[in-house]
């Protein structure tokens, strides 16, 4: 059984940009996508088990987050760029039809990437994320620290207060961690979600896409995620009871089972019982 | 009234503040007052190195440095545990139960709000949701 020790960390230029990104298993690539001011690690329970699942999975640091340098030392200020270098990734690591999933900007992201790029990808499965996103002003002033002072502490509690309701004290302190040192990153992160719109081309995407949300996160309103799915031709919704806006994080092994499911369903993943029997 | 002009659990409230190491920590570099107002009920703290050092039921002659402001609703939110303190004072519409058509998205309206000096509320973020979250256990 592989565990988050097993996770190979690795660099690679992408456009010049010195990025980072975890990587587990062997078989059809699944690219990972963080929230707002954190990292790859948020991923670092759920990897392994989509490598027992028999993915190729992958999470990034996107530009100015973690170990990846941001682009021309700027933070990027809109989810498409975000989604852009996510492309740039992807091509960079010569991957063939990819699934998406990201999950808040992350969310966003592979909504963004879905529109543009949907006929190099096999599917995408945001969560917490939406066709659009203007669910809270733009927070641009917060990057200068004599502006917002408290943001650090405004960021951190934005983050734990809508996890799970039953989520372990552990995990609340795993996931506050995750979320320091985010003070310029995050306000590029979070504009870009509060200007995020890509609602109206979501019909162009036909590939199957699984949107998933946790029922006790506040900022994602239920309402925006059924707007979103009905948009999209091969769109489906889910509603998850107990969890909140990282459900990757907070119980990975329901959400790898969710996503195994659903991959197996449109023949984007064997099955671990034909994988055995061919074996 | 409201459950915030009840004398007892306003004592009750300043006392479990004082105890709060927490929000001591948070608030030891603040010489200021917060007002708490809850429809036309008001309480007023003053706060200075991490203590309350005087409250009153009221607005006070000195005013006040930031306020956290909303309807008994609002405020009910919180003490019933429904909502988040994070929910309730970041801005942003995110309930559609009374808008099903959606023609709000965008609004940026808050359930509580917070007004007065932005910037020293904004310093003491996490003191805040200290007295939140101590204010909820002493009403509840």
């Amino acid at each position: 059984m592989a565990t988050s020790e097993d996770i190979r960390g690795n660099y690679l230029k992408v456009n010049g940009t010195r990025t980072f990104y975890d990587d587990i298993g062997d078989g059809r690539p699944l690219v990972c996508i963080h929230t707002a001011g954190a990292s790859s690690l948020e991923y670092r329970y759920i990897l392994p088990l989509y490598a027992e699942m028999g993915f190729h999975a992958y999470a990034l640091d996107l530009p100015g987050h973690s170990r990846s340098y941001p682009v021309d030392w700027k933070q990027h200020r809109s989810i498409h760029e975000h989604a852009e270098f996510v492309y740039a990734f992807v091509n960079t690591l010569g991957l063939k039809d990819p699934i998406i999933s990201g999950c808040s900007i992350g969310g966003d992201i592979t909504f963004d990437y879905a529109v543009n790029h949907w006929q190099e990808m096999a599917a995408g499965i945001p969560m917490e994320g939406l066709g659009r996103s203007p669910t809270f002003p733009r927070p641009s002033h917060l990057i200068h620290p004599a502006w917002g002072p408290g943001w650090q502490d405004m960021m951190e509690r934005a983050a734990i207060e809508s996890l799970g309701r039953g989520t372990s004290d552990e995990l609340v302190q795993e996931l506050r961690w995750q979320h320091r040192n985010a003070q310029v990153s995050a306000v590029g992160d979070l504009e870009g979600w509060s200007q995020h719109d890509v609602l109206a081309r979501l019909p162009e995407v036909e590939k199957p896409m699984l949107v998933i949300r946790g029922d006790d996160d506040f900022w994602v309103p239920k309402e925006l995620i059924d707007e979103s799915v009905a948009a999209l031709p091969q769109g489906e919704g889910l509603h998850l009871d107990g969890i909140g806006h990282y459900p990757m994080f907070e119980d990975a092994p329901r959400i790898a089972a969710i996503v195994e499911e659903f991959c197996q369903r449109h023949g984007l993943l064997e099955s671990n019982q034909a994988a055995k029997s061919a074996g | 009234m409201s459950f915030l002009a009840n004398a007892a659990l306003q004592e009750k409230f300043v006392d479990a503040l004082n105890q709060n190491a927490s929000f001591e920590t948070q608030a030891s570099v603040f010489d200021g007052s917060i007002q708490l107002e809850v429809d036309q009920d008001c309480l007023w703290l003053k706060v200075y190195k991490g203590k309350v050092i005087d409250h009153q039921d009221g607005p006070s002659p000195f005013g006040y440095t930031f306020k956290l402001a909303g309807s008994e609703k609002s405020w009910q939110y919180l003490l019933s545990g429904e909502r988040m303190w994070a929910d309730l004072t970041f801005p942003g519409k995110r309930y559609f139960d009374d808008d099903p058509t959606l023609s709000r998205v965008g609004e940026l309206s808050t359930e509580i709000s917070i007004e007065g000096n932005l910037v020293e509320a904004g310093r003491l973020t996490e003191a805040t949701f200290e007295l939140a979250y101590t204010l909820k256990a002493v009403a509840a």
